[in-house]
């Protein structure tokens, strides 16, 4: 009569380590990818602000910042991703608060930090958006490699020709992630919340 | 030896009902692990939704009908679609949410749902498509059919043609407009405009000199297929026998620049951003860069032979010339210069650069692998297994990322 319980008693835990093996791997997967600091883009910047400030990558140390070249004319990629990046932080709820999201024009003759001010909080009040001088704007794409040309004249004056990246920003100012145009609310929030989870800075 | 023998009285000593209980709590859990486990095998095995169609990359088999579906974050298989026969060429259109196969002596297209990947439809074109291309919105399909002289163009969203023309001599080589209301064929020497809603040609221009008098001679065709700069504005074509890169305006129809360049160039490739137009030669083994801007030569540097494709990432600053001879070489686009080159372990077909133009995936057909790129190291990452057998192409519903 013993035989029994004995026998099961020495499967079970087997089954039980199975099962917590096949279960875990069913949980874990897929793994969420690093990462990892994209080194020679990016880097500081000062431009103006509305109301005559100014302000610096410096200023948002500590937050994760989302940054994103555009320009208010754009008929488009712009207002889709600015859209869609205020979806991101209303996914990302409370922790939003820790996150800075800033449009840098490309077309600084008819985005004065003003207009451009006013344009993103239309999308979302916590939405900074930084103008300059031409030569200031030149800088910053360098910096961060984004293409930017005057194109055809079109009905409302010109467009302009630009990388649509969207740059993830670490804690610490450093690229982390790059973003094409169309990514999902989703993606960008899942990729904030690795970053605002890290305690210690990568190598 | 107390920890023994605490042991004993659990496993063995102690009422009956007490080592039931743990027993059956035990198996419980087992039987609860398993099950998740079981769900996970279960629903790998079941075709997944693929309704964010831009995360994956699809990679047609040239010997199985099926097309594999990579997650591009990932770089693992996630599922593999069936189709009814092997793929000749597939699309994949964001916009309406299908893959679309068009398949070799068919003279229908199979339009794969990709919410639910395991239907799909037919679509009748009464032409046996060569050849097909994609609008930039993603609506619309243009195919053509070589021996029939016939193109017709799709309607996605209506899944039915909408058009038919023939009386082409080698209507192998299409590209839609930026906005998708024409569609330009460049047929023998000519380049004839199809205006999708007047349903007709609208205009036939010589590329160059003598091109009437070859097509009506029925010569072999020279001309490689238009590529558009990204903004609409010019279209560039390569004339083989004349050693030379010919630029339309797009406004007018008419060509307004002949540019030497290396000897029986290929197909010219543009940078997503427009700033450049890459000629490869397969005679020089070269690569003549365009710039657009000034319609003249900025540099001439080394390719290889057997170009399949250039595909272009890392924010454009970087060209991989991919060659059929099992490498690829790197060009730096910002310095002009020659930087790298990638020794494949088999021969790459045309690969595809993922949105934020970080990695390049290259199909290696003969070993059953795509490789996976690192653009900003220009080096292998690594390679994708399991893609099924001679994995023909790779492609991704998204890769450009410029607004123009």
């Amino acid at each position: 009569m013993r035989a029994k319980p004995l026998l099961l008693g020495a499967i079970a835990p087997v089954l039980v380590l199975a099962g917590v093996l096949v279960a875990f791997d069913a949980v874990r997967s897929p793994i969420p990818p690093l990462l990892p600091v994209i080194d020679d883009v990016g880097g500081d910047f000062e431009l103006s602000r509305g109301g005559g400030a100014r302000a610096s990558l410096r200023d948002y140390r500590g937050r994760v910042v989302l940054l994103f070249f555009g320009y208010t004319h754009c008929p488009d990629v712009c207002p889709t991703t600015l859209y869609t990046l205020k979806l991101a932080l209303d996914e990302l709820d409370k922790a939003a608060g820790q996150v800075q999201v800033i449009m840098i024009t490309v077309d600084p003759e008819r985005d004065s930090p003003e207009h451009l001010e006013q344009y993103v909080r239309f999308f979302h009040p916590q939405f900074v958006g930084l103008s300059g001088t031409m030569k200031q704007i030149d800088q910053v794409a360098r910096q961060y490699r984004v293409h930017h040309q005057r194109g055809q004249p079109v009905p409302w004056g010109y467009s302009v020709s630009h990388s649509g990246y969207t740059y993830l920003l670490d804690k610490q100012g450093r690229v982390r992630a790059l973003f094409g145009t169309g990514a999902k609310q989703t993606e960008l929030a899942d990729s904030v919340r690795q970053l605002l989870q890290e305690t210690a800075a990568p190598g | 030896m107390p920890s023994r023998s605490i042991v004993a009285q659990v496993s063995i000593g102690g009422s009956l009902s007490r080592r039931a209980v743990a027993l059956a709590a035990l198996v419980l859990l087992a039987v609860i692990g398993l099950a998740l486990g079981a769900l996970k095998v279960v629903g790998n095995r079941s075709a997944p939704s693929l309704v964010d169609v831009e995360k994956f990359l699809f990679v047609p088999s040239r010997d199985a009908p099926e097309v594999t579906v990579i997650d591009s974050k990932s770089d693992r298989v996630v599922t593999r679609v069936v189709v009814s026969d092997i793929p000749r060429q597939i699309l994949v259109s964001e916009a309406v949410g299908a893959m679309v196969a068009s398949f070799t002596d068919r003279s229908t297209l199979e339009m794969v749902d990709l919410s639910a990947p395991t239907s799909s439809v037919k679509i009748d074109l009464t032409i046996v498509p060569d050849f097909m291309v994609l609008s930039p919105d993603g609506y619309l399909v243009a195919a053509a059919d070589g021996s029939r002289g016939s193109v017709t163009v799709v309607s996605l969203q209506k899944r039915q043609p909408l058009l038919r023309l023939s009386g082409f001599g080698d209507p192998g080589k299409l590209t839609f407009s930026v906005d998708g209301s024409q569609l330009y064929v460049v047929d023998r020497l000519e380049l004839a405009v199809v205006d999708i809603v007047q349903q007709s040609v609208i205009q036939r221009t010589a590329l160059a000199k003598g091109a009437s008098s070859d097509r009506k001679g029925g010569n072999e065709p020279r001309a490689s297929a238009l590529t558009r700069s990204p903004d609409g504005r010019y279209g560039f074509v390569s004339i083989a026998s004349l050693d030379s890169l010919v630029v339309v305006d797009l406004s007018t129809f008419k060509p307004v620049k002949q540019i030497p360049v290396g000897g029986a160039p290929l197909r010219p490739y543009g940078t997503a951003d427009g700033r450049l137009m890459l000629v490869p030669s397969d005679r020089d083994q070269s690569v003549t860069v365009i710039d657009t801007a000034t319609l003249g030569v900025a540099a001439t540097l080394p390719g290889a032979g057997d170009v399949a494709a250039i595909n272009t990432g890392w924010f454009e600053s970087l060209a991989f010339v991919m060659s059929r001879q099992k490498r690829v070489v790197v060009l730096d686009l910002m310095k002009f210069g020659k930087v790298g080159d990638i020794e494949l372990p088999a021969s790459p077909g045309a690969g595809v650069v993922t949105s934020n133009g970080q990695k390049l995936y290259a199909p290696l057909a003969d070993a059953d692998q795509v490789a996976v790129i690192d653009t900003q190291a220009h080096k292998l990452a690594t390679f994708i297994g399991g893609v099924g057998r001679q994995p023909a192409a790779a492609i991704l519903a998204r890769s450009n990322n410029y607004c123009h």
